[in-house]
């Protein structure tokens, strides 16, 4: 069956071997091409190589590069939105979009990959798009793919696509899902303890102080350029210098910073809007930085929290904080337990 | 009367300053570095305080804490006390010839410095601010630096919004501080939860000036959370909406990534210039 033809369409293709790849991706991508609606591959280097050589470098088909700062599972939303936004999509033609979960930093994860994908389906349910999302069943941990087979409302397997009876209502999956597990590191002394924070400004320069900030200019990964937003045309199997980082771990000062301007929104939030005393807390693993931020209020109930893209052209609204904080780290947890609300933060180092 | 000046350069100490302050401690740092840099740069400091002033929240004892021998800066005169009263009876008619007076003794410069707190005790919250007005032509017309001491709990938001305004390119808060930028204004610092409200005063205060461009030059700023674009949105909403443009100079890649993240670029009479490369 094919899914309705207006709005957003939601599927997940199971992957064992490189025949379901081409399998699924090129009849998708060939029939959009054909009714002229845009194509679009977000996916790891490999893949794009792969899909490109079996579409034999057709210049219609476009890559999704995302902007410095939008390269995280929690960015896939907004990513989307913009995507869209930025195209002139005739009536009753959608924009077909090839995404990977593991092109997004972050998804190993799962926890925030899970939730991205459910919540998508809420945020982006009046958006002309039809997004069939990979999972490769011999790359992404079990965690991964068992989020991705409740969270997607069509399947396409075996050459047929049709709809998932595991699928659950988002709201439902966001609300089972919100806590996650804690992290490993929690379980040790943090590098840094702040209690009854007042100071945003110490807070910073502590976090900085433990995380090991470094000089920009000592990158390991060369910087994505940041010209090239939104998507280029891809052809000739060639990809664009731009690809790159953002397919393997990239790191370095702008991740460190990324997570100190998302640990400052949470903390932000919880003393304009939470209970006194705020304690925050933070550990600095090998690969990664965790970061818990408590306070004594209710926190909120709103399980959408966070993933929807400012407006443009609009003004700054509120709760713009845990959106940002969102697109500049890799998961972000609620906890509400015991009369505390905990907001925990993870970010890749 | 024409003082002959060093050469100044932004954002140091000199010109008309709000040192704002949210306790005591920053209040005697920031005087310290004041008062620091004018005996450096061979200026003489006259100070308001009264003969009752506790010995510990004194000048000398506050300079004293900073290694600052003021005992021997008061001998040689570079420090001058005067009460409050005599303070602001003098500060515009040659602070009864001592301006002239310091020239004469070969002093580069006068700067003068008083708690405003002391002020509201012998005059109204509406003659200060008039005082402050005069206080920006002392330093145009005759280069006399003033430092006004503010505790920001014994401003009201209304009130605080009157003081940046006019004090709009000498703001010295322990986070933030504004210096004049051609066509606009220059900030430097870190804007977060605590200073937001400051902000927001120094932007209506722009946006009220006229001009149909402004530009704000964010070169020196190193952080600035989402409260501080929200409010650099709604602060310039109505002066945008009459046709005004802001330009929003050279931020820092952090903060140019924060903005473009929340589209901030993308507003209506919203010019982006990024930073200098």
């Amino acid at each position: 069956m094919t899914p309705a033809a207006a709005g957003f369409t939601h599927e997940a293709a199971f992957l064992a071997s490189e025949e379901d790849l081409l399998g699924a991706v090129v009849p998708f991508a060939h029939e959009g091409l054909d009714r002229g609606e845009p194509v679009v591959l977000a996916c790891t280097r490999p893949t794009t190589e792969r899909l490109l050589a079996a579409l034999e470098g057709d210049p219609r088909v476009g890559l999704l590069v995302p902007e410095a700062g939008r390269r995280r599972v929690s960015a896939t939303i907004t990513a989307c939105q913009e995507l869209v936004e930025r195209r002139t999509v005739p009536v009753g033609r959608r924009v077909r979009l090839v995404g990977e979960p593991a092109f997004w930093s972050g998804h190993e994860h799962g926890a925030e990959l899970g939730r991205v994908e459910a919540v998508a389906n809420h945020l982006l349910a009046p958006y002309p798009l039809w997004k069939m999302c990979l999972y490769d069943a011999a790359r992404l941990p079990p965690s991964a793919l068992a989020q991705g087979a409740l969270t997607h409302p069509f399947l396409w397997a075996r050459s047929v696509r049709r709809p998932n009876p595991q699928y659950l209502d988002p709201e439902l999956y966001v609300r089972r899902n919100v806590q996650a597990h804690p992290d490993p590191l929690e379980g040790t002394p943090p590098a840094l303890e702040v209690r009854g924070l007042g100071d945003l400004q110490a807070l910073r320069r502590g976090l900085l102080c433990v995380l090991g900030r470094r000089n920009r200019s000592s990158l390991l990964v060369p910087r994505c350029d940041r010209s090239g937003g939104g998507t280029v045309p891809g052809g000739g199997g060639t990809l664009p210098r731009a690809v790159g980082p953002h397919v393997g771990r990239w790191r370095g000062a702008e991740t460190v910073d990324d997570f100190v301007v998302a640990v400052n929104e949470v903390a932000t939030n919880a003393l304009r809007h939470g209970v006194p005393p705020v304690t925050v807390r933070a550990w600095a693993g090998v690969d990664r930085f965790v970061c818990t931020v408590e306070d004594h209020g209710d926190g909120f109930d709103t399980p959408f929290a966070g993933y929807a893209s400012p407006e443009a052209a609009g003004p700054v609204e509120s709760g713009m904080g845990l959106w940002l904080a969102r697109q500049l780290c890799d998961q972000i947890d609620l906890i509400r337990r015991d009369g505390t609300f905990t907001v925990r933060l993870r970010g890749s180092r | 009367m024409s003082l002959t000046m060093r050469e100044r350069c932004a954002p140091g100490w000199d010109g008309h300053l709000m040192l704002l302050h949210t306790s005591e401690s920053e209040r005697r740092a920031g005087l310290a570095a004041w008062t620091r840099d004018a005996l450096e740069h061979e200026e003489q400091v006259i100070y308001a305080e009264r003969d009752s002033e506790p010995e510990a929240r004194s000048l000398l004892a506050l300079l004293d804490d900073h290694g600052i021998d003021g005992e021997a800066a008061t001998v040689q005169r570079r420090l001058v006390r005067i009460a409050p009263d005599a303070f602001y009876e003098g500060m515009f008619t040659g602070m009864f010839g001592l301006y002239e007076e310091a020239l004469h003794d070969g002093f580069r410069g006068v700067r003068v410095t008083a708690e405003v707190s002391e002020a509201l005790a012998v005059m109204s919250d509406a003659d200060h601010l008039l005082v402050e007005y005069q206080a920006n032509e002392l330093y145009r017309e005759q280069r006399v630096s003033v430092l006004c001491q503010y505790g920001r709990r014994d401003l009201t938001p209304q009130r605080l919004g009157a003081v940046t305004t006019v004090h709009l390119a000498g703001i010295r808060e322990r986070q933030l501080t504004s210096s004049d930028y051609p066509g606009g204004l220059s900030l430097a610092g870190e804007i977060d939860l605590a200073n937001e409200d400051l902000l927001e005063c120094a932007l209506l205060a722009v946006a009220q000036d006229g001009g149909t461009t402004f530009s704000l030059d964010l070169h020196g700023v190193s952080f600035l959370g989402v409260g501080g674009v929200r409010v650099m949105e709604s602060a310039t909403r109505e002066y945008r909406s009459l046709g005004g443009v802001l330009r929003v100079l050279f931020p820092q890649p952090a903060v140019e990534q924060t903005l473009r993240l929340l589209r901030f670029d993308q507003l209506p009479g919203v010019q982006l210039i990024g930073a200098r490369r």
